[in-house]
């Protein structure tokens, strides 16, 4: 399982920016799906197993009628969600744990070991913190 | 043109590869600002009406129906034009993430609630400088106190709140400030955006371009910055390309993933291409935007790698920069297709190292107005 998150929005064109093709954005993607934290650690962003992410009020999910996929965006940007992100999103509600979303994901996505899951999910998370694209009082465990 | 996608002859990317994902409206020229790094074309007076209400909402769906899925509202001053709430509503309407940019003067707090219950996302406002007097000075018009007053509302009522300030050498060593004050504002996105030397900026660049030590200064101070707020506020910092060692990647690539609308409905890949000469660029309002997109001379003219001069050509990064900024290459060298000449391999890479030695930030500057197009044509370099 990857959770994939390029970027496509790029800024303000105006004054062009940083290469937006490559990826996402400023803070690079490197730390998506590669590895994560040991499990129940904090990981970036300050999440771990019993935070409960919300989404950020700025950011909105919608379907890309270009690729049949999800787009999560934010002011003047954009990230290209693959399935597993796209539920990762959705399940950021405020109301599950960090825990309990990756539950989910293991009854739906059974092939990867609970710990990898759960590792790409904070891992995830964090990017999505980076961005200020969580709900800032969520992210204390 | 030919009514093939794709036909012999036309751009080498493929349909997925030029696919815009942000639409640029500018709505209109009229702002009540007089910048002298403004972006707007230097005869930007002479240009004929403005597209109507009916007109900007069918581009909008058309564009929507192309992959386009930010929208930003811009100018000249947006706020001036009294369809705003219906165009921000159609946006809504398509699911667009609607963006409104803006000088923040011509506002009330009424209409700011009112824009955001019709489905505006988010509000970036322009900061001249720190201190009323600088900022006045460079806006040229007594603004600083309202538009602080304008950051407030934005926030009260509920949107994400982007600050955009404008950097050059008369205010980057206040960086640090800038990037307090919009802590202070509670943003959540600073953009320090080094001006981009083409129209406006072009004219006045002996004014406002910073010497080296300065931008370095303003670099480490914007890079502490950022780690520092990641999460809270977003700070961007971006080096102006005078400095750089390579051209940026202008718009992601010409006609790739950008479409800018000026405010006669002129389709461009960028806001200042309609100062190249010899593009035809299309108009939106006789055509639909998918055919434009598709098959205009000017946005094919420099698609893929095809029209690449050497060192362009065979350059390793031809990918990464897509061969720089055209708009810059034209104004430096009088030719669109040369390599942009901030790139340090460049033929004609000394222009830009005289220019960062003429630097004076003694010279006057030339405010935008209408009087000052009869400067056209001043000389570049």
């Amino acid at each position: 399982m990857t959770l994939d998150a390029g970027s496509v929005g790029p800024r303000d064109p105006r004054r062009a920016v940083e290469s937006p093709g490559s990826a996402a954005g400023p803070a690079g993607p490197a730390g998506v799906g590669n590895g994560g934290p040991p499990d129940g650690g904090d990981g970036p962003g300050g999440l771990s197993s019993t935070s409960r992410p919300r989404l950020a009020a700025k950011a909105r999910l919608r379907p890309d009628r270009r690729t049949g996929g999800f787009l999560l965006l934010y002011p003047e940007k954009g990230l290209a969600l693959n399935a597993t992100a796209t539920d990762v999103v959705r399940l950021c509600t405020g109301e599950q744990t960090v825990d309990a979303i990756v539950e989910t994901l293991a009854g739906k996505y059974g092939a990867a070991p609970r710990a990898t899951i759960e590792a790409e999910v904070l891992a995830f998370l964090g990017h999505l913190a980076d961005r200020g694209l969580l709900e800032p009082e969520d992210r204390v465990p | 043109m030919s009514e093939t996608p794709g036909s012999t002859g036309g751009p080498a990317l493929t349909a997925s590869e030029a696919r815009p994902y942000t639409l640029v409206a500018e709505l209109t020229y009229r702002c009540p600002l007089r910048c002298p790094y403004c972006s707007n074309p230097l005869e930007y007076a002479r240009h004929s009406a403005e597209l109507g209400t009916e007109t900007w909402l069918r581009v909008f769906g058309e564009a929507e129906e192309l992959g386009v899925v930010q929208l930003n509202l811009t100018g000249g001053e947006p706020l001036v034009r009294d369809d705003l709430e219906r165009l921000v509503e159609g946006a809504r309407g398509l699911d667009l993430y609607t963006n409104l940019i803006t000088s923040g003067v011509p506002v009330t707090r009424e209409r700011l609630a009112r824009l955001r219950a019709l489905g505006l996302d988010g509000v970036q406002l322009s900061i001249q400088d720190v201190t009323p007097q600088a900022s006045d000075r460079i806006a040229g018009l007594r603004s600083f106190e309202r538009k602080l007053e304008v950051a407030a509302w934005v926030k009260e009522v509920g949107f994400p709140l982007t600050l955009n300030t404008v950097l050059h050498r008369l205010n980057l060593d206040h960086v640090a400030d800038v990037i307090a004050l919009a802590e202070r504002l509670g943003a959540d996105r600073l953009e320090l955006a080094n001006t981009q030397y083409l129209g406006w900026a072009l004219l006045n660049r002996r004014a406002l371009l910073p010497s080296r030590e300065q931008l370095e200064g303003a670099r480490e101070v914007a890079a502490a910055a950022r780690s520092r707020l990641r999460g809270r506020m977003e700070v961007v910092f971006v080096l102006p390309d005078y400095y750089r060692e390579f051209p940026k990647a202008c718009m992601d690539g010409w006609g790739r993933r950008f479409l800018v609308i000026a405010p006669d409905g002129l389709v461009m890949p960028c806001h200042a291409a309609d100062a190249i000469p010899g593009l035809a660029f299309e108009r939106a309002r006789d055509r639909a935007l998918g055919d434009i997109w598709r098959d205009s001379p000017g946005l094919n003219a420099f698609r893929g790698e095809a029209w690449m001069p050497e060192p362009c050509r065979s350059c390793d990064r031809r990918s990464v920069d897509f061969g720089g900024c055209r708009c810059q290459a034209y104004a430096l060298t009088g030719d669109a297709a040369a390599t942009d000449p901030v790139c340090r391999l460049a033929p004609r890479h000394a222009v830009v190292e005289a220019a960062r030695a003429e630097a004076d930030g003694d010279a006057a500057l030339v405010y935008r107005g209408p009087r000052a197009a009869a400067l056209r044509g001043a000389p570049a370099s």
